[in-house]
Parts: structure tokens; C-alpha cells; sequence
């Protein structure tokens, strides 16, 4: 494979990831703006792990998920008590609270990031999306799928037949952080160089994107979200330098014409049943 | 053992007291009828119960456990399921999977040991209770429709399937032959009749006047937030009180 | 030297308030949360560089930047909230988040990636009182801020048209019912917002000189910040919230690191949602959840 198409893989297998992790949370009907922050956990903690104490990368992407997990939780507790614009900017502020204190930590390099992160393979990209795909179709026919279900439908019934709704929603949170934590550290030892300012509020925002367009009912939604939205640059390569404000206006159009996205349930039950036949 | 047993219950909003130090006490396996006048408070009674509600004052035992300060889903669990005046279904989900989902969190009788993955053994048990909950309920021949595709009378029917797939204890249900028929009303009351078989306790919030007094074997009467009366259809029938507050309202 | 120092606050923290403004009125009005806020301001502040390098005077820059601002505010809302009304209500947010991402790009192509100057303004005096130094341009930009900002307030608490907008805030249907043209308030809340967030680019121009098609993403947020501490709604609470802002890092400078800056801004947003969400001065209706 050439190095261009590995490198357009890899940052495609990474904007699935960040979808996910976007997903895991949208499913429970709430809605992260910060999972940028998570991403930057993700990718020092395991750069520092890495290229400070010398270990190896596979080791330190999951040390360095958990963390991103252990904070996504910690995180969850307080502001999943926010609602609709409150929970949209409380995100977002976590977001960027941490992007500002990575500029100010000193051991991961502070403003000027960190250099000589090296290691992702295509391989181990694909291991992870694979893995994780995995991870969420089980998770969404097991009975915490259902109650993830049951909460983005209606908060107080699910409440009702028992399901502990604060467990749930911080379960979420810590499942998407920890994703994005994956996908933080796998990019950066792609990108063998990364600053603060690499997570900043887009990333967040393109994640979130990527699944509101590919249909936010079923994780395949978010699978095809990030799959058209990183190879649309790439189509759009002949446009030149204005490729970038076509995407942007692409994406606008798309939300007019496809508010709930390309991927919807109902679809894919039609066409479970069509191939059934 | 009694298995409900309110103390001194009393909720107020902001200086309005909408349940006022009710003591009432709840034993048999049978049907408990909550009638009242509009803003008697029988709502705002439900929802304490079932956690949604703090009281300000008083508790609430049920099978000798102080639940008074529970949230609403380890209430749930313990055994209180109950439907919405206003239909609450998962628009999301199937008919199906409306009651699969309530059947994850069943009481699991004296703790909560199934949290997660409690399933397996037990699979064909649930799967047979499903079966038998929406073919009472008549919605076997809907089950794989979107819950919100339902006729109304049909979504009301799938609540109370969804809430007894919890295998409760006590069942609460709020109002739920509001908008149907006569035939249609009775038709429910049949098929609520056979759930009782399975041993359980009901409350029934009802504005059908008829309905209660045929049907409930105890009730209770509320009025500005307090109990005023209780007793068999028969004692109420009498009771001057009762007459005064609630028929005294009928007329306008 | 603190009195020096409370003066430069004042002075960016009126920039930060006429944003806050902008986004309090979107979202105080409309019930809705315009993410490209701050890539409508950077298009009127490139816009009254542009006027301003053609010659044309501070005014004629300001009013400029305003009418571009005003106008492409208009433009999100045809295209991101009109169409979008119906949708889940992170809809419309999200889609202004890809207009933003156009509005970055196009300007990219059209003034480039690299810092714009606002040319040098001639015949600066500096004046100094009680000890401050300030330059006329500060003092004319302090005026214009301020002044746009007594006007806002008194069109939105004293007249006709102000009384409408609150209306619509509280219940747009019973204002619709009370004669309130809501279609057309909503399209004045856009205009003023963007109206606000050009004069607000144009002031940041001038007394920074140097402006990217990516400060609007820092703007922005630093408005919503700004708006989050003064109370979700409240617009002279937007106003003293961006006015605190520019203080808190003026001073910063100062006193502490400059690379503070940001930590400290972003975890005062941060930590009053999570501890105050109501802000300093909550909305007394609280309609909002």
C-alpha cells in the first residue's frame, strides 16, 4: 500500500473511532463537544508513555485509555447533571480546559508539544476499529444497549422499570473516553508530532458531525459518517484549495437535506428483512 | 406483613400542600382504588411513591423497608411498577422490545444482585413471560410494530404489559382507561383481572366513578391533599364526606 | 500600574462583551446556540481591514465590518436554523458548526493564512489621566463599544421593538398571538447579533492590528464563556460577564504567566457550569434547563 493511502486509512480509522466515541455518548441522548479533550488524554499519556519511559506503544494506548476513561468518568458525574445547552457547553469547556492545560504541562512539552512518537501501523488500526466495532454491536444487543435505548427515549420511564440513570449516562461517558483515548494515542504515533493544539474544539466538533450525518440510531451510522466525511476532502482534491469551504458547505447541505442523518434503524431493518428473503 | 404503608406522607410546593400527613395502610392482594376530585393530590401520590417526588415529611414502608428517600429506579426494582397519565413508551423501540427491556430490571425479590448480565438460564422463563404479557395484553400479533404506531388504547395496554414484565409487587396504574370506551374499558379490566392472578397488589387512579365502585374492593378517598375517607364501595357509598367532596364537585 | 492594567481590561473586555452580546441575543431570543458566532466576527473584522486598507477612515471600517457581519449572520440563519427548525435540537447547532468551518476556509482564500494588519491609524494623541496612558484610538474605541452597548440595552428594556424580542424570548407562541411578527425578530435578533460581533471584529483589529481566519474559533468561545458566567440569557449579564473576562486576563498578564491565559478562562467556564450554572446574574424567568 502506498503511503498516501495508508496515511488517508489511518486518519480514517481514527475519525471512526472519534465518531464512536461521540456515538457511545449520543446514544444515551446526551451530547460531548469535548471529546477532543479525551483525545489529547490519550495521545500525551501514551507519547509520554512511549517516549519518556520507553514502553511499548500497544501497552501504553490501553494505560493510556483507561486514563482517558478514568477521567471521562470523573468528568461524567458532575456534568451529566447539565442539561440540553448547559451539558453542550460544559463539554465544551472540559474540551478546552484540558487543550489549555496541556499547553501548561511541561512534562508532555507544554506549548510545543511533543516529537518523536512513531509506531501506529495500518495493522493496528484496524485491529482497533475492529475490535471496538465489535465492542459496541455487543454492547448494543446486550440489556445496556437496551437501556441506553430506553434513556435517549425517555429519561423518566426508564427511571420507572428500574434502570439507574446516572450509572448509565457516566457509563457512556467512560466507554467514549476511553475510545477517544484509543484513537488520541493511536494518532499520534501516526502523526509522530503533536501539540495542544491539535485537539482543539473542531476535532470535537467533526466527531459529533461525522455521526449526526451517518445517522445517529446505530453505530454503522457512525461508521459511514466517517468514512464519507474523511475521504470528501480526498474526492475533492481537484477543487483545489477551495476544497476545504466546498466540505464545509457540503456538510451544510447535507444537515438540510438529511437532518437525522444518512443511516436510520428503520433502514436497517428493511433491509435485514430484504436480505432475509 | 403489610406490604404498603404510608406514615405522616406529606409533599408541598412552595407552601401548597398537595399531599397532607396521609396514613394509610395497604395488606391484601387486591385492588386499591385512589379517587378524588382534580388536584386531590393522587398524581403527586404516585410519584412519591415510585421516588419521583421527595416527600417533605413522613415515609413510606413497603414490605417493612423503609423506601422513603430511594430513587426511582431502586424502587422500581424492589417491586412498585406503574403506567403514566400520560403514555410513556420507548418511541424508539419495538412493541417487543418495549417489555424485553423492562424485564432486564425484574425485582429480584429482597436485592439487586442482577445488575448486569443475570441472564442465560433464565432466558426461556423471560422469553415465555414476554410471549404471555402481550398476548393477554392483546399486542402479540403487534409486537415487532414501533411502539408509537399503536392505536391509543393499544399503547395504554402495552404500559401496564411493559410495567408487570418488572414482575412487581405493587402495580400503580394512573388513570388507565382514560379516552376508552365502555367495551373497551372492560375489555382491560378483564385482562388486568388475569394479571392479578399472579399474585399482586394494585392501585388504580381512576376518574371513571363506575369503574372504581365495581371494581376496587378498598378505597381510598383524597381531597385538597388529605385522606378523607376509605372503606368497600359499599361504606363510601354512605359516607356523607365523601358525597360532599366528590359528587358535590360532579355536578359543575 | 493597576489602574493602567484595569483600563487595558476594560478595553478588551468590551470586544468580549459585544460577542457575548451577539450570542446572548441568538440564544436569549431564539433558544439557540449560533457555533460560528465567532467566525461571523473574524469575516467583519477582516472586512473593515479590508475597507480600511482601501483607505477608509475607523468609522467607515467599523460600519463595514457591521453590515458584512450583519449580513452573513442572516446567511446562518437561512441556512443553518430556517431549514433545521423542525430538527432534533442539536441540529441546527451542529450545522453551525460546518458554516463556521466554511467561513474559516473561505476567508482563508481570500485574505490568506497568515496575520492581516489593520494599517496604521495617523494622528494618535496619547492622552494620560490620573496616571493612565491612553491613546485616542483606545478612547474612541472604548466610546464606540460602550455606547453600542448602552444603546442595545436601551432598545431591548425601553422600546417597542425590545419589548417584542422579550416577548418572543418568554413564549414565541403567545407573542405570535399577541401580534408579535416573531419571523421578523427573528430575523432582527440575527442582523444585531451580527451587527454586534463586526463592530466587536473591527475594534479587535484595531487595537491588535493582527487578525487570522482562526481567531473567530477562540472569539467565540471565549463569548460563550462570557455569556455562561454572566447568566445563559441575561444580556447585561453577557456584558459585565466579557468586561470580567478581559480583565481576568489583562490582569493575568500582568501578574501571573501569559500562557495562563487560556487555563484560567477555560476552567472559570468550566467550574461555573458545573457549580453555578445559573451564572453571576440568573435570568429571573429560568424558563431554560
Amino acid at each position: 500500500m502506498s503511503m498516501y493511502m495508508e496515511g488517508i486509512l489511518t486518519q480514517m480509522g481514527v475519525n471512526i473511532l472519534m465518531a464512536y466515541s461521540a456515538y457511545i455518548i449520543l446514544a444515551t441522548g446526551q451530547l460531548s463537544l469535548g471529546n477532543a479533550g479525551f483525545m489529547a488524554i490519550g495521545a500525551f499519556c501514551s507519547g509520554y508513555f512511549t517516549v519518556r519511559l520507553g514502553m511499548p506503544l500497544p501497552i501504553a494506548l490501553i494505560i493510556a485509555a483507561f486514563t482517558s476513561s478514568a477521567v471521562g468518568i470523573a468528568l461524567g458525574i458532575p456534568v451529566l447533571r447539565l442539561h440540553g445547552f448547559f451539558l453542550v457547553l460544559g463539554t465544551l469547556g472540559f474540551g478546552e480546559t484540558v487543550r489549555a492545560f496541556f499547553i501548561n504541562f511541561e512534562p508532555t512539552g507544554g506549548a510545543y508539544g511533543m516529537r518523536g512518537l512513531f509506531g501506529t501501523t495500518f495493522e493496528m488500526v484496524l485491529i482497533t476499529v475492529f475490535v471496538v466495532t465489535v465492542g459496541l454491536w455487543a454492547i448494543e444487543k446486550s440489556r445496556i444497549g437496551r437501556a441506553f435505548d430506553a434513556i435517549a427515549s425517555d429519561e423518566y420511564a426508564a427511571q420507572g422499570i428500574g434502570i439507574n440513570i446516572r450509572a448509565i449516562k457516566v457509563m457512556a461517558f467512560g466507554i467514549g473516553a476511553f475510545i477517544a483515548g484509543l484513537a488520541g494515542g493511536l494518532s499520534a504515533h501516526h502523526l509522530l508530532y503533536i501539540e495542544p493544539g491539535n485537539f482543539s474544539f473542531l476535532v470535537s466538533a467533526m466527531a459529533v458531525l461525522f455521526v449526526i450525518l451517518g445517522g445517529m440510531q446505530t453505530f454503522w451510522g457512525a461508521m459511514l459518517g466517517a468514512i464519507i466525511f474523511s475521504l470528501l476532502p480526498e474526492m475533492l482534491r481537484f477543487m483545489d484549495e477551495w476544497r476545504l469551504s466546498v466540505y464545509g458547505a457540503a456538510l451544510i447541505i447535507l444537515m438540510i437535506l438529511r437532518p437525522n442523518g444518512l443511516l436510520s434503524r428503520i433502514f436497517l431493518r428493511g433491509l435485514v428483512v430484504r436480505l432475509k428473503r | 406483613m403489610s406490604a404498603l404503608e404510608l406514615i405522616d406522607l406529606s409533599k408541598s410546593f412552595g407552601g401548597v400542600q398537595a399531599i397532607d400527613s396521609i396514613n394509610l395502610t395497604i395488606d391484601e392482594e387486591s385492588v386499591y382504588g385512589l379517587i378524588g376530585p382534580n388536584g386531590a393530590g393522587k398524581t403527586t401520590l404516585f410519584n412519591v411513591l415510585t421516588g419521583f417526588l421527595e416527600p417533605s415529611r413522613g415515609s413510606i414502608q413497603f414490605f417493612e423497608q423503609d423506601i422513603t428517600s430511594f430513587q426511582p429506579y431502586e424502587i422500581a426494582r424492589l417491586g412498585i411498577a406503574r403506567t403514566y397519565q400520560n403514555i410513556r413508551l420507548f418511541g424508539n423501540m419495538t412493541v417487543r422490545e418495549n417489555v424485553a427491556t423492562a424485564q432486564n430490571y425484574r425485582a429480584s425479590f429482597g436485592g439487586l444482585k442482577s445488575l448486569f448480565w443475570s441472564r442465560g438460564k433464565d432466558e426461556a422463563d423471560l422469553n415465555n413471560n414476554l410471549v404471555y404479557l402481550l398476548d393477554l395484553m392483546g399486542l402479540w400479533e403487534k409486537r415487532d410494530l414501533v411502539s408509537t404506531d399503536l392505536s391509543y388504547g393499544e399503547q395504554r395496554r402495552l404500559e401496564i404489559a411493559r410495567a408487570c414484565a418488572m414482575k412487581p409487587r405493587l402495580l400503580l396504574l394512573d388513570e388507565p382507561a382514560a379516552g376508552m370506551n365502555e367495551v373497551e374499558t372492560e375489555e382491560l379490566w378483564v385482562r388486568v383481572d388475569e394479571l392479578r392472578r399472579n399474585g399482586l397488589h394494585v392501585i388504580l387512579v381512576e376518574h371513571d366513578m363506575k369503574l372504581v365502585m365495581e371494581r376496587c374492593d378498598h378505597i381510598f378517598v383524597l381531597n385538597f391533599g388529605k385522606l378523607i375517607a376509605q372503606g368497600t364501595p359499599a361504606e363510601l357509598r354512605e359516607n356523607k364526606d365523601v358525597i360532599e367532596a366528590y359528587l358535590g364537585k360532579e355536578k359543575d | 500600574m493597576l489602574a493602567q492594567q484595569l483600563a487595558n481590561g476594560l478595553l478588551l473586555g468590551s470586544t468580549y462583551a459585544l460577542i457575548a452580546l451577539g450570542l446572548t441575543l441568538v440564544l436569549g431570543v431564539f433558544d439557540k446556540l449560533n457555533i460560528a458566532h465567532g467566525d461571523v466576527f473574524m469575516f467583519g473584522a477582516f472586512a473593515g481591514v479590508a475597507a480600511a486598507s482601501f483607505g477608509a477612515p475607523l468609522i467607515l471600517a467599523v460600519i463595514a465590518g457591521l453590515v458584512t457581519s450583519a449580513a452573513i449572520n442572516v446567511l446562518v440563519e437561512r441556512s443553518c436554523f430556517y431549514p433545521l427548525r423542525n430538527a432534533h435540537f442539536l441540529a441546527p447547532m451542529l450545522s453551525t458548526i460546518a458554516f463556521g468551518i466554511l467561513l474559516q476556509n473561505v476567508a482563508t482564500q481570500i485574505w490568506g493564512s497568515d496575520p492581516s494588519r489593520y494599517p496604521n491609524i495617523e494622528a494618535v494623541t496619547q492622552y494620560e489621566v490620573g496616571g493612565i496612558l491612553l491613546s485616542s484610538i483606545h478612547v474612541i474605541i472604548l466610546v464606540i463599544s460602550f455606547s453600542v452597548m448602552l444603546s442595545v440595552d436601551i432598545v431591548i428594556y425601553r422600546t417597542k421593538l425590545g419589548r417584542a424580542l422579550r416577548a418572543t424570548a418568554i413564549d414565541p407562541e403567545v407573542a405570535g398571538l399577541l401580534g408579535v411578527n416573531t419571523k421578523n425578530v427573528v430575523l432582527v435578533t440575527f442582523l444585531v447579533a451580527g451587527a454586534l460581533a463586526g463592530i466587536a471584529g473591527v475594534l479587535t483589529a484595531v487595537v491588535y492590528s493582527q487578525i487570522t481566519p482562526l481567531i473567530g474559533i477562540r472569539l467565540g468561545l471565549i463569548g460563550m464563556v462570557a455569556m455562561v458566567i454572566g447568566g445563559l440569557g441575561n444580556l447585561r449579564g453577557a456584558m459585565i460577564g466579557g468586561i470580567l473576562i478581559g480583565l481576568v486576563q489583562v490582569l493575568n498578564d500582568a501578574y501571573l504567566d501569559a500562557s495562563y491565559r487560556d487555563l484560567i478562562v477555560f476552567s472559570l467556564f468550566f467550574g461555573f457550569i458545573v457549580l453555578k450554572p445559573a451564572g453571576l446574574f440568573p435570568q429571573p424567568s429560568g424558563n431554560r434547563s
